[in-house]
């Protein structure tokens, strides 16, 4: 079982940070959070993390640029990143997989129990 | 091929649903904490208030994600991802997803429980939301606490999915129009006036895209039964 059990949440937005920082705390998960694709980047360089919600829309470096950075990363790539976006582009998810994202949710469909267990399942993951 | 116009209208579209969306997710998420068991102590009153709250919270998500389907059909790009999949697995996500609305009409669903099927092949998205506007059709359009019946068979190259109910039926005259857009029969418009129209649209379009078909069967009594089918091999 992976040691760190930290997670990263990217996401511009203040209340999908907040509903999701809420759920993971009181299920016992340690969290972080960033609004924006350089933010992330100085937090996974500084502190160790066991998986990234990663938005896609974010400003700065956006969700795919930082995919491939985390991935070509001989230290970052154990991060599991779930791509988490509402703009469902067939293309961009189709990039994401491709670049080693684990999984790729529609935030609009998914409850947020689901997500919680999706994101220990990966935790569990070695 | 499509034009710069074009092009920049589905840009601008999708932009419009992902504005809309991202709200409406925080605010279901929010929902659901507090409708959690034990989370906060409401009266029933307010617990039930909330649920509606939280029905019409998927009224509205489910609104836009079928006009961003319209729209990708019409534009001829709607992408589809096909794979295998269980369909009875996606079947029950789609229950659960129907949750709210089956409960709120007192409605017994029976799922077809028999051998182990087949796996088919489809994407497992849009087969969910074609399953949820069938199972949703079937609860608004009959009386309150009658069955609803979801059933699986193999047939030849195909696996057949139904979802029957005993409701107010659908005239044999209109049987040809039911899967136009915005078409609602006028015992649909009476039973439910807030009906968009476009549901049997979207899922008799999906289902032919991939590679499937969608039809209604209807029988002399009030029974209706839509069946699709998804094929067995890629």
């Amino acid at each position: 079982m992976n040691t760190v059990k930290k997670i990263l949440i990217v996401d511009d937005d203040a209340d999908i940070r907040e509903a999701l920082k809420l759920k993971f705390q009181k299920n016992g998960l340690e969290i972080a959070e960033a609004a924006s694709g350089d933010e992330a980047l100085g937090k996974v360089l500084t502190d160790d993390y066991a998986v990234m919600l990663l938005d896609l829309k974010i400003p700065g470096k956006d969700g795919l640029a930082l995919l491939q950075e985390i991935k070509g990363d001989e230290k970052l790539k154990k991060i599991k990143v779930i791509i988490f976006t509402n703009f469902s582009s067939q293309l961009n998810i189709k990039q994401a997989l491709e670049l080693g994202a684990e999984k790729a949710l529609l935030k609009a469909n998914i409850s947020i129990d689901e997500i919680v267990k999706t994101v220990i399942a990966l935790i569990s993951r070695p | 091929m499509a034009t710069q116009k074009q092009n920049n209208e589905n840009e601008f579209f999708s932009w419009i649903v992902h504005q809309i969306r991202t709200p409406l997710t925080s605010m279901r998420w929010f929902l659901e904490m507090l409708l959690e068991k034990d989370a906060v102590k409401f009266t029933q009153e307010q617990e039930s208030l909330l649920r509606k709250v939280y029905r019409l919270n998927a009224v509205v998500r489910s609104l836009v994600n079928k006009f961003l389907i319209v729209n990708r059909i019409q534009a001829g790009q709607l992408a589809l991802n096909k794979t295998q999949i269980d369909v009875k697995k996606i079947a029950e996500l789609a229950l659960k997803e129907s949750d709210g609305f089956i409960e709120e009409h007192s409605h017994r669903v029976k799922m077809d429980e028999s051998s182990p099927l087949p796996p088919c092949f489809g994407d497992a998205d849009m087969v969910r939301e074609v399953l949820v506007n069938l199972i949703t059709n079937a609860v608004q359009y009959s009386d309150a606490n009658s069955e609803i019946a979801i059933s699986f068979r193999p047939e030849k190259e195909f696996l057949k999915v139904s979802v029957s109910n005993n409701g107010i039926g659908i005239p044999e005259d209109v049987k040809g129009e039911i899967f136009k857009k915005f078409y609602r029969t006028p015992e649909a418009q009476k039973h439910n006036p807030g009906g968009s129209g476009i549901g049997l649209y979207i899922a008799h379009s999906v289902m032919e895209l991939m590679g499937g078909k969608l039809w209604l069967e209807n029988d002399e009594t009030k029974k209706t039964t839509f069946s699709f089918t998804l094929p067995l091999q890629p």
